[in-house]
């Protein structure tokens, strides 16, 4: 299901457009390169928005890119300008200066203050975590029954080394009151209407005291790009890309569960073993999501590839978990029925990608059903068969790739 | 006579003065034509927050249902000013023009 099929199908470039009469064409017809996505209502456009490679639009405004699948072959770490995009509100920055940005940290502290950014990067000890940043709904659109929402397939994710300050020693200097429960998380992007509808998130005191969730100004070495949230960002490991605010401006300690509309009822999932449900059944009852589910893929071959019969071929591909720890990645290429394991590539940190790569050589000639399968330090392991839920998170499947060997 | 929008000049990535500024890009899909009263509302309410995609990439299997609270949802939740009278059209241009009857 990796294949989007890169087809420059049009690249017509058009005669201008005075006013808003002639705009009635389907998106396609714009002169933008193309690409599809492997399902009903897949032709997506291939734009380079500002500090960015030709990415898929899903959304131009507010902007929402999704990583062209080819891009995550053969790097571990997804540079800056391939990294997918998520915004949520209309109203989002244009303009930033680094001089005046503030981060407020206020709610229930003793000392509540703000800090510029060069306070931040001088005036703490900083760290380094390599981590995945994934949208909750990656891969939405290869649910069965189709879900609502941004129609994405397997590129709302990407692998980067976060440099910045634990959000721990943040807290601690403000100094957090009795019965603080949950911190809140605020950027600069907002409704373009009054409204309570505003992009904040929450996490639990613990969760934000664990030492790992940490406030990022650097992303691969050089400064957060502006669409993934310039100038700093959450970074909260191993949890869906929801909880990760952009343009981070105001943390506030609180005593309450925090239950805006971003927390509740949007980004919840059923509350039981398997976070799903039948398709098409209410669930009784939801949580916030939070942690990544277990999930690998080819990256080298796609449903157009064809390998050589007889002959050794090499797979790789990535894995990744919520931060256990990828334990093993087993490769199959009869769709299933037997299982070799891979190699796994440099462990780079227990919330990082991973690399993996085997040798395959099919028998004979013809179709295969390549299947690759990860297991963690958890016990968590990738399921044959796909859940359901209505929002469309957390897709982990064991994914397919139908090849040729010739 | 056929026109297209002009996509080359969008992409801006600059420092000024200390402040790193993007410039932002024009919608690159339009709403799909429609003679229904909804088309012109559909423009008028939603446009001012979103482009098209939101509706353009709907699977095929989104019915009424959807885009009733979908359009409701916009209204209690993000506050866009939809007179009440507009609702039903728009529900009815975005049913008749996206999900299952996309053409």
């Amino acid at each position: 299901m990796n294949s989007e099929s890169f087809i420059n199908r049009r690249k017509v470039i058009a005669a201008a457009l005075a006013g808003g009469a002639g705009s009635l064409l389907p998106s396609w017809a714009l002169g933008a390169e193309m690409t599809n996505l492997p399902m009903a209502f897949g032709e997506r456009e291939l734009i380079a928005f500002p500090g960015k490679k030709p990415m898929i639009v899903l959304t131009s405004r507010p902007p929402q890119l999704e990583t062209p699948f080819k891009y995550f072959d053969n790097q571990v770490i997804t540079p800056n300008d391939e990294f997918f995009v998520r915004y949520h509100m209309a109203g989002i920055p244009t303009t930033i200066n680094p001089e005046t940005y503030r981060l407020k940290i206020g709610g229930n502290v003793a000392k509540p203050f703000e800090i510029s950014l060069n306070d931040l990067k001088t005036k703490f000890t900083s760290q380094r975590i390599v981590a995945v940043n994934q949208c909750s709904g990656n891969s939405r659109g290869f649910f069965e029954p189709r879900v609502n929402g941004g129609q994405l397939g397997n590129g709302a994710m990407g692998n980067a080394v976060w440099v910045g300050v634990p959000l721990k020693e943040i807290l601690k200097a403000a100094g957090p009151g009795k019965g603080a429960k949950q911190v809140s998380f605020n950027g600069l992007d907002e409704p373009s209407l009054p409204s309570d509808s505003d992009f904040i998130k929450s996490l639990d005191i613990d969760h934000a005291m664990d030492g790992d969730v940490m406030v990022a100004y650097e992303m691969n070495g050089t400064g957060i790009p502006f669409l993934n949230g310039y100038p700093i960002k959450l970074i909260v490991p191993g949890y869906y890309g929801t909880y990760w605010v952009k343009h981070l401006s105001q943390i506030n300690v609180i005593d309450t569960e925090f239950n805006g509309f971003w927390m509740n009822p949007a980004y919840r999932i059923p509350d039981n073993d398997c976070n799903c449900i039948v398709a098409g059944a209410p669930p009784a009852k939801t949580i916030p999501i939070n942690q990544f589910t277990i999930r690998s893929f080819i990256t080298n071959l796609t449903d157009n590839s064809t390998v050589n019969a007889g002959k050794p071929n090499l797979a790789r591909g990535i894995a990744f978990d919520a931060g256990y720890g990828i334990k093993k990645v087993m490769f199959s290429q009869d769709n299933g029925q037997n299982w070799q394991e891979a190699r796994l590539g440099k462990d780079l940190g227990r919330f990082s990608f991973r690399e993996w790569t085997i040798e395959f050589m099919p028998l004979k000639k013809g179709p295969l059903d390549l299947r690759v399968r990860a297991f963690n330090h958890a016990g968590q392991i990738q399921p044959m068969t796909a859940s359901w839920m209505p929002p469309g998170y957390m897709r982990n499947v064991v994914e397919n790739v139908k090849v040729t060997a010739v | 006579m056929k026109k297209y929008l002009l996509i080359l000049p969008l992409i801006l990535l600059s420092q000024v003065v200390g402040a790193e500024t993007i410039q932002l890009m024009q919608d690159t899909v339009q709403w799909r034509k429609s003679s229904l009263p909804g088309y012109q509302l559909t423009i008028q309410n939603c446009s001012a927050c979103h482009s098209a995609h939101y509706a353009e990439y709907q699977p095929p299997n989104s019915g009424k249902a959807y885009w009733d609270a979908t359009v409701k949802k916009m209204k209690t939740v993000f506050k866009a000013p939809i007179p009440d009278e507009d609702i039903q059209p728009i529900v009815e241009y975005l049913t008749q023009n996206y999900g299952s009857n996309r053409k």
